[in-house]
């Protein structure tokens, strides 16, 4: 949605300061993250979170105010991830009514010239920023009678377009290589509509590579500091490599550990490299390539908003007939590999070769691949059946799933499930999406996958293996 | 890309089939344990072939009325709570869902330390027979039940019971024999392979004793009967396929690698081992002397169809380049190949359907083939919630001589 657009990025190992502007963000957090709804599936929110969440939305966070609207049982309501007072809860329901009415001052302001680009500014009370060069205040009686009833609208005056920023990070694009070639190691890269600026991640800031990067850019490049963590690969919580693998956490920023998902296989996307995940932990796409970040569809290892992997383009969730999938990148040159996680393996494992239709069977080994164990846990196809999911007679459902014994937990949901180590590498079998009967968290039926064979076919992915490798861009 | 496949044409497909001699095939008729298979062994090659798609703007074949035409599936679906339910559904292909009887249930507490109730074993419904007539076996936990159901009318009849529990069920293309594999209920271990008519009678017992490994949810048999019902075959998994004479009771060891799909007159159509990315040959074996000949390479999926010239073989392609792309050809007996349908890359197509593999049916006119796996996206009935994407094919029917097309459902 653009009424959530804060910043621009695209392409690379994009990173965003947690700065959940997006209401519909907020509101998915609790409900499309994770593996389908078990048992014990509670969303109680910490004291932290009230207080991350209200800083971020503009609302008394103060320790008394947010403990005394937390005690208040009244004030927990399905619609917001935290307590909120009924005033406060008022407020952003206005909010959610607003983005929901903003598209036509959205597209309207685009096209005028001079755009820089739109945002909420939420901490601001829910303001609606539009920024444009070369005096913003012109624009005003073209867009005022635009602005859905009750809302703030201000217009910021900015140096660069957006077409400028963008043409700016598309030139770092095709530059990223050599830049770290010349030893700027450049992690995420992407547009801020906030700061009218292109923000560069680097693992080595300093004077002489902001001297470097301004004089290649201009001072519409600004850096920080990319992949503060350490680097490399530790546990599945910790491993944006390079390279990205299949097998580690992902979420949208800021998901709290019991609500990530995990991330399966590396896959081509035409020219592009991309990644998959369970649909139902991907159920938003990301508008178009230019949408802005942080929003539901932008993706990060750990949820770590230092950990960037880029938007959701793609979800089968739910209107696919064999698969629970998504599709999600793209990822550079960099991270691309055709590698799976495996415990104190640096380097992971490859993926020899993508399983064709009608290539298993009842009775094959297969093995999921996913966060909420640090080894592989393998077993056997079951049964080759259709999964309900929601509604009884069943109304959301998959074709064609593989249900097998290996053990899973909540969380695994997006995991890879593949083959044993055969000649060096796994074979890619499919993308784990739940269970059949989960009880507190612990899966105490069969692990559910879809064929890879399908995703490919409703995605129009094909995975990255040793003989066919991503390149990424 | 696929060989000569391009985007919505079809160019020529050449195909290289290769003889495969069987050695001295080791027959043990009448024996109760299987002999050991012969080892297959390449030897010549035989001459290409290619042809090309036919004109899909063909005219209708006039005799073609889908109302009389039956369509069967199992529906086996499971929900996130550990119930499962398998229900057989049918109706017409003119786009009628004519009903659907429950065929069991299954809760977590019906799985004791991880093993399955036994009922819950195989498809439990076979077809289409004769005039638009399933089998059906294991309803309602009646272990021993085989019934008959007609897929017009919706009636069923019992055709036996027996006292052991029935795991699978096959019968000639007429309906007039139905053999089936029956199981002791405690020990799961199979009892024997029977014959009964389907007009009912007395069962007969086959002196051939199929293996004594315990059914289990990873191990079941296969059963197929060639169209005359003169011979049977039966197969665990991949394993060795036994072929019977149902008059002498004389078998073939046969190992194919993969599983087989049918008998093409007195041969045995099988899959090969499949490479490591899932494909696999196809060859035709001599269900007397065991000689195989290979007449398709690395294929995705296979099928054999019956056409006025006797059993044909359908083959299925994939591309390993693009997602979507498959092309669907004819193959005759020397391995030249014919391509009767390319898939539109653009749209997500319905694969070519696997009896062997997924429980759906349908009465098909001669020469016609059925592309899907499941009718269930497209059946619009109280109950079911069709879900069908924008870029999704419907299942169809394709002329294999003219290339048209007939668009299936919604079923309603």
């Amino acid at each position: 949605m653009l009424g959530c657009l804060t910043t621009t990025y695209r392409e690379g190992i994009p990173v965003r300061r947690l700065v959940p502007i997006c209401l519909s963000l907020v509101l998915a957090l609790g409900v499309q993250v994770g593996e389908l709804r078990a048992a014990d599936d509670q969303s109680d929110a910490t004291f932290a979170e009230s207080v991350a969440f209200r800083q971020n939305f503009g609302l008394a966070a103060d320790p008394a105010t947010v403990r005394a609207v937390n005690g208040d049982p009244a004030n927990r309501r399905a619609e917001f991830p935290v307590p909120l007072a009924p005033a406060e809860f008022a407020e952003m329901s206005r909010r959610i009514a607003m983005e929901d009415q903003m598209a036509a001052l959205e597209v309207a302001s685009e096209k005028l010239p001079g755009f820089a680009g739109h945002w909420i500014d939420q901490p601001a009370g829910g303001v609606i920023r539009i920024a444009f060069v070369g005096g913003a205040e012109r624009h005003r009686p073209a867009l005022a009678a635009l602005v859905p009833p009750g809302a703030q609208l201000a217009l910021v005056d900015v140096k660069y377009t957006l077409a400028d920023l963008e043409g700016v990070d598309a030139r770092i694009r095709s530059d990223v290589d050599a830049l770290i070639a010349q030893g700027i190691n450049v992690g995420h890269y992407y547009v801020d509509v906030t700061r009218n600026k292109v923000v560069v991640g680097v693992r080595n800031p300093g004077d002489a590579v902001d001297a470097a990067l301004t004089a290649l850019y201009g001072d519409v490049v600004v850096t920080e500091i990319s992949n503060p963590a350490p680097t490399g690969c530790t546990s599945r919580e910790n491993c944006i490599g390079p390279p990205l693998r299949a097998g580690i956490s992902g979420a949208p920023a800021g998901t709290a550990l019991a609500y990530r998902c995990s991330i399966a296989f590396l896959v081509h996307k035409n020219a592009a490299t991309q990644w998959l995940t369970a649909g139902h932990c991907a159920q938003t796409v990301a508008p178009s390539t230019t949408s802005p970040c942080p929003a539901s569809y932008c993706w990060y290892h750990a949820g770590n908003s230092s950990w960037g992997i880029g938007k959701i383009y793609g979800t089968c969730w739910p209107s696919c007939n064999y698969s629970d999938a998504a599709r999600a990148g793209n990822i550079n040159t960099t991270y691309a590999s055709h590698k799976v996680y495996q415990s104190g393996n640096a380097n992971g494992v490859s993926v020899t070769v993508q399983q064709g239709y009608n290539a298993d069977d009842i009775g094959d080994y297969v093995c999921l691949n996913a966060r909420k164990a640090e080894a592989w846990r393998c077993g056997y196809i079951q049964s080759i059946a259709t999964m309900c999911y929601e509604g009884d007679p069943c109304t959301l459902w998959f074709l064609e799933q593989r249900f097998a014994n290996y053990a899973s937990q909540y969380g695994d949901s997006g995991g890879a499930v593949h083959s044993a180590i055969i000649t060096s590498g796994v074979r890619a079998y499919g993308v784990h999406s739940g269970c059949t009967n989960l009880v507190n968290g612990v899966c105490q039926g069969y692990g559910v996958y879809s064929h890879i064979y399908r995703i490919g076919q409703e995605l129009g992915v094909s995975v990255c293996t040793v003989t066919n490798p991503c390149s990424g861009g | 890309m696929l060989r000569g496949l391009t985007r919505g044409r079809a160019a020529p497909l050449v195909l290289v089939s290769t003889l495969l001699a069987v050695g001295s095939a080791a027959c043990a008729g009448g024996t109760p344990e299987p002999s050991s298979p012969a080892p297959l062994s390449t030897a010549s090659a035989t001459s290409p072939a290619s042809s090309v798609l036919p004109t899909a703007s063909a005219t209708p074949r006039e005799d073609l009325n889908l109302a009389s035409l039956g369509w069967y599936e199992v529906l086996d679906v499971s929900d996130t709570s550990g119930n499962s339910e398998r229900t057989l559904v049918f109706g017409s292909l003119a786009g009628t869902l004519t009903g659907q009887v429950a065929l069991g249930s299954r809760h977590p507490g019906d799985i004791a330390g991880g093993v399955e109730p036994y009922a819950w074993q195989g498809p439990q419904a076979t077809g289409i027979y004769g005039d638009g007539q399933v089998v059906v076996w294991g309803r309602d936990g009646m272990l021993g039940r085989i019934e008959i159901l007609d897929v017009a009318t919706g009636d069923m009849t019992t055709l036996i019971e027996v006292n052991d529990a029935v795991q699978v069920v096959a019968a000639d293309e007429e309906l007039e024999a139905i053999f089936f594999i029956t199981v002791d209920e405690a020990s799961r271990a199979p009892t024997g392979i029977w014959q009964v008519p389907a007009g009912g009678g007395a069962p007969s017992r086959f002196d051939y004793q199929v293996g004594r490994a315990p059914v289990d949810g990873a191990h079941h048999y296969r059963l197929g009967v060639s169209d005359d019902a003169s011979l049977l075959v039966v197969q665990a998994g991949d394993e060795t396929a036994t072929v019977i004479d149902t008059i002498t009771g004389a078998t073939v060891q046969l190992e194919p690698g993969g599983p087989f799909l049918a008998f093409a007159g007195d041969e045995l159509v099988a899959m090969t081992a499949r490479d490591p990315d899932g494909r696999g040959d196809v060859a035709f074996f001599d269900t007397t002397s065991g000689n195989g000949r290979v007449v398709a390479r690395s294929v995705d999926a296979a099928t054999v169809l019956a056409t006025s010239e006797g059993p044909t073989l359908a083959i299925l392609r994939s591309s390993p380049g693009e997602a979507r792309a498959f092309e669907v050809s004819i193959v005759s007996s020397n391995g030249g190949e014919r391509v009767v349908y390319v898939q539109d890359p653009t749209r997500i197509g319905q694969l070519l359907a696997q009896p062997d593999r997924y429980a759906i049916g349908a009465e098909l006119p001669l020469g016609w083939v059925l592309l899907g796996t499941s009718f269930l996206p497209w059946i619009d009935a109280p109950g079911w919630a069709p879900k069908n994407g924008e870029d999704t094919d419907p299942p169809l029917m394709v002329d294999i001589e003219t290339g048209q097309l007939v668009r299936l459902g919604p079923f309603r």
